[in-house]
């Protein structure tokens, strides 16, 4: 088995960095522009994210496979792919962390704090909905693929909008507890779930 | 059974073990980030806003540590140890055919092994480890500098909690709002009230008009929120029931005074809180000095006049602007205002004058102008010497 060569790590800071802040530049201009309202903000946002994490996955399973094997080269683009949509997750990571930024650059007390639990782990497990469907979608390259990286964006906009209407209202202590508890446990299931598809999957790809 | 499944679940072991090492590698990250930013802090404008910022970026950077990609050679590597004899990694090289029937065989036969086998430990890595013991490092510095130069723990003891204490008494709820609140609104709903005291004449006649219109219900009947609600001032007090032991309700009449000078700000016409005859329903039993009392209800007067505001659950203001005014000394001194302090009581009452006084009393304000506008030339006048 070949050995896969690493990422340059400085090009994947710079491309991440970018990435996430391109990406919370863009939605912040169009959410003020449009005056959007939390469902139509949160289709806007999922949109944008489920773009940036395709486009990093493209990116990274496009490489040029030099196995001369088959299975080599499947295994390849696979691992590639996993890679390239692992950047794009950390791109959103940038673009939630500069959200929470200027959170806290407007509303400048304790309270900001409770982002930590509702919104970053909200963000990122709409995130890990779209990158498995992003995975499903560039290993597959068919119309199968297609629909599960449709379902993975449609449930992470409604799981956002979801979030987002109940943050509009009157958010008690009960519903914040529960919603975050929630949101961080969906987030830990979905991250083991994407690490064992995107990288064991890689690995063992067509053994099983 | 799948002669990948043992080996996929060694895997994940690995994998699990991965984000623990992320996890501590971002602790560690941390608290080298917010020691440093602590110290740093204290030399920026705003050493809350930049610790609270630093501590917001830094929780929000922990998805990034396990987000990350996971570097393929760490899983190929824990692979090879798994598999010294290459048997899975033939069998995944082989092409489809009777050779990958042959490896399947001698796959399933080392996966068997393998379920049973105690698998290696993995080694901590020397750099995680390095990091730690930085982390650690820095911890102790950041805390022998901190009791150096500040004299406090920069652990035990951070930056005062300016905020923290905010919300938690009632006096904070019930006046916050009153100083929040937009004074147009408040003026309509003094001139409403004083309109509604005057056309209902006497204290019983108010009485009599609150209860048939159904204001007096108990469903309708809420708490006062402060000075600037004066229908719950005399029309409660005339709604309530005159039980035995209580003063008629004539003998409170607490309408005709309240009309004088309900919900007036302190610095403003209508005098202080504590000034004059205070009015009925209010919290305010304030005695000059800035002593409260009454805020507990007593036994048997409920309901009547000044001596029963504890009844009203309406916060005293002079508690609430103390409270203020604590949070701010503290928030520009970075010392607590305690009683045991060393602050001696002129300088107390001194830092609370200039607090609180009125712009108005230190400079000639024309009619057009803006005292604070004032305020500001005369002091930079002040400052640069000009007559």
């Amino acid at each position: 088995m070949k050995r896969p060569a690493l990422p340059p790590p400085l090009a994947a800071v710079v491309a991440v960095l970018t990435g996430g802040l391109a990406l919370y530049g863009g939605v912040a201009w169009v959410e003020r522009i449009l005056q959007m309202g939390p469902i139509s903000g949160a289709v806007l946002e999922e949109a944008g994210k489920g773009l940036v994490i395709l486009a990093f996955g493209w990116s990274g399973s496009r490489k040029p496979a030099l196995e001369r094997r088959s299975t080599q080269r499947i295994r390849s683009r696979a691992l590639g792919a996993a890679r390239g949509i692992s950047l794009g997750l950390v791109a959103v990571a940038v673009f939630v962390l500069a959200e929470n930024l200027a959170y806290a650059e407007a509303f400048s007390e304790a309270g900001i704090l409770k982002r930590l639990l509702w919104s970053v782990p909200g963000h990122l497990t709409a995130a890990l909905l779209e990158a498995l469907g992003a995975l499903h979608l560039l290993r597959r390259r068919d119309l199968i693929g297609g629909l599960l990286a449709g379902g993975g964006l449609i449930l992470a906009a409604a799981w956002h909008a979801g979030l987002n209407l109940l943050a509009s209202g009157p958010l008690g202590g009960a519903l914040f507890a529960g919603g975050s508890l929630l949101a961080s446990l969906s987030f830990v299931m979905l991250l083991f779930l994407f690490l064992g598809h995107a990288y064991l999957g890689g690995f063992l790809h067509g053994a099983d | 059974m799948s002669p990948l499944k043992p080996l996929r679940r060694a895997l994940r072991r690995t994998l699990w073990l991965v984000m623990l090492r992320r996890i501590v590698a971002w602790a560690a990250s941390a608290v080298i980030l917010l020691v440093a930013g602590s110290l740093v802090a204290g030399w920026v404008g705003d050493a809350r806003r930049v610790n609270l910022s630093l501590l917001l970026a830094v929780a929000s950077s922990l998805p990034i540590f396990l987000l990350w990609p996971v570097p393929e050679r760490r899983i190929l590597d824990r692979f090879r140890q798994l598999d010294e004899e290459m048997v899975f990694e033939a069998y995944l090289e082989a092409e489809v055919g009777p050779v990958r029937e042959l490896l399947r065989s001698l796959a399933e036969n080392r996966a068997s092994a393998l379920a049973l086998a105690t698998l290696p430990r993995e080694p901590w890595t020397q750099g995680l480890r390095g990091l730690c013991l930085t982390a650690l490092l820095v911890l102790g510095l950041g805390e022998g500098l901190s009791r150096l130069v500040r004299g406090r723990s920069l652990v035990f003891a951070p930056e005062p909690p300016v905020a923290a204490s905010r919300g938690e008494r009632i006096e904070d709820q019930g006046f916050s709002d009153f100083a929040t609140e937009d004074p147009a609104a408040r003026r309509m709903r003094r001139e409403q009230a004083l309109e509604r005291a005057e056309s209902g004449g006497s204290s019983q006649e108010g009485a009599r008009s609150y209860e048939s219109t159904g204001r007096g219900s108990a469903s309708s009947r809420r708490a006062p929120r402060g000075y600037d609600e004066p229908e719950e001032g005399p029309d409660s007090q005339a709604s309530v029931p005159t039980k035995p032991g209580e003063r008629p309700p004539e003998a409170s009449a607490g309408g005709e005074r309240t009309s004088s000078t309900p919900g007036e700000t302190p610095g403003g016409k209508g005098g202080k809180p504590g000034e004059g005859p205070a009015p009925t329903g209010r919290a305010s039993t304030s005695q000059p000095g800035g002593e409260s009392t009454g805020l507990r209800a007593t036994p048997g007067r409920t309901g009547q006049g000044y001596d029963h505001t504890g009844d009203t659950k309406v916060p005293s203001p002079l508690l609430d602007y103390r409270a203020r005014f604590e949070s701010r000394y503290a928030e520009r001194t970075g010392k607590r205002l305690a009683a045991s302090g060393r602050m001696g009581f002129g300088e107390l009452r001194e830092f609370q004058r200039r607090y609180f006084e009125s712009f108005a009393l230190q400079v000639d304000v024309g009619p057009g102008d803006d005292p604070y506008v004032s305020l500001l030339k005369k002091r930079w006048a002040d400052v640069k010497g000009v007559e």
